[in-house]
């Protein structure tokens, strides 16, 4: 008696599913509308920003990109010219132009812009934006091919506020200047 | 008794052939049978991708549509005109997708663009645009792009007739909101066009 209700049942699953079937394959060819798709792909390359930087005239290349200061030994409150220029290499575009200088003494990064004469404006977020004037916060894009000062020269001064770079916290010791500058066409530094 | 069985049964069956071929007859009426044939063909939706400049089919200009380099560097705040680069020979482009469908058809563009940053894929769709002759061509009214989809007319969708061809664009716009990252990188941008008949509502359930 059970195995005839067992095998009633499975006769009553195959069923159902059969049904079911029936009722899928009824919905799909209600449902199958006339379409068609084709895709094509294209490979592109995104510019990158082109400027140069120039010590001198010197092309500054990613082989040699020292900046040279003239002496290995530099003393407090004495001037050096260093005569950094940048150069946007871009001939159908201009650019937005940010640039930071630090040093590193110990480990430890000191943003030297204070320190340094540049026709850019010394902005309160630690950067240095080519504006109008120097005086002014206007952003200003630096045209196509044109080529303007960034460092004209750099003063360690002898006394300096706390948290800043000073003689008498790197006397004697090593430390690397470094110059970042950002190029961009929209005066939002979104980098 | 035996020698009387088979004349018996010979009888019956006799009997029985007799009144088969009586029913027979008894139920063959006059009739005849002619055949109509009429032949039914299915509608289909199709298309090719063709060169608004020259009207050839992509797939003839370019070895490889699956793969067509793009010979100018995209440039952010910029129009750039697709040339497409193959065999040395570099072509300026103007994209047309003509429905070779034998009903009317509705059109849209799906645009997905990635660059690969850090050995991750990495999506940048929303930074690249189409454009036709300085303009993005949604500004003509003639594509709406929503939900990342490029339709053809907009949301009041406008047929696409039988043989017609509808213009795309000629340009790629790198958006000024385009995140730095791409800078210097290599972006793949595929272009997939989708039609469908324009009837019986069929766009609301294909593209819903």
């Amino acid at each position: 008696m059970k195995v005839k209700s067992n095998k009633m049942r499975n006769i009553l699953l195959v069923a159902i599913n059969l049904l079911l079937i029936c009722i899928f394959a009824f919905i799909g060819k209600t449902y199958s509308y006339l379409t068609d798709q084709q895709s094509i792909t294209f490979i592109a390359s995104v510019s990158n920003i082109n400027i140069v930087l120039k010590q001198d005239g010197r092309i500054l290349t990613s082989e040699d990109n020292n900046i040279y200061l003239g002496t290995n030994l530099i003393e407090a409150d004495h001037t050096y010219t260093l005569n950094v220029s940048l150069q946007n290499n871009e001939n159908s575009q201009g650019y937005y132009i940010r640039f930071k200088a630090v040093a590193v003494v110990n480990g430890i990064i000191y943003n030297i812009n204070e320190y340094i004469t540049t026709p850019f404006y010394k902005n309160s977020d630690g950067w240095a934006y080519n504006t109008e004037s120097s005086t002014s916060s206007t952003p200003l894009p630096l045209s196509s091919m044109q080529e303007k000062i960034l460092i004209q020269d750099i003063t360690i001064p002898n006394t300096a506020q706390s948290g800043e770079l000073s003689i008498s916290n790197m006397q004697g010791k090593n430390f690397q200047l470094y110059l970042y500058v950002q190029g961009s066409p929209s005066i939002d530094f979104d980098i | 008794m035996r020698k009387f069985r088979i004349p018996i049964i010979m009888y019956v069956i006799s009997i029985a052939m007799l009144l088969t071929l009586s029913i027979g007859q008894t139920y063959a009426y006059f009739s005849a049978i002619k055949t109509a044939s009429g032949s039914v063909g299915m509608a289909d939706v199709s298309m090719v991708w063709r060169d608004g400049n020259t009207m050839s089919p992509l797939d003839t200009i370019f070895d490889d549509v699956n793969s067509i380099v793009v010979s100018s560097n995209l440039k952010r705040s910029e129009y750039t005109q697709i040339q497409g680069l193959q065999n040395s020979t570099i072509q300026n482009i103007t994209l047309l997708i003509q429905s070779t469908s034998s009903i009317d058809v509705y059109c849209r563009v799906k645009l997905t663009a990635t660059y690969i940053s850090d050995g991750e894929t990495k999506d940048c769709s929303e930074y690249i645009l189409l454009a036709y002759n300085g303009s993005e061509i949604t500004s003509t009214g003639s594509w709406k792009l929503e939900d990342g989809y490029y339709y053809y007319k907009g949301t009041n969708l406008t047929a696409i007739s039988s043989g017609s061809a509808v213009r795309l664009a000629n340009q790629f716009y790198l958006s000024p909101n385009s995140d730095a990252d791409i800078f210097g990188k290599q972006i793949s941008i595929q272009l997939t066009a989708q039609m469908v008949q324009a009837s019986n509502n069929a766009e609301q359930f294909e593209w819903a």
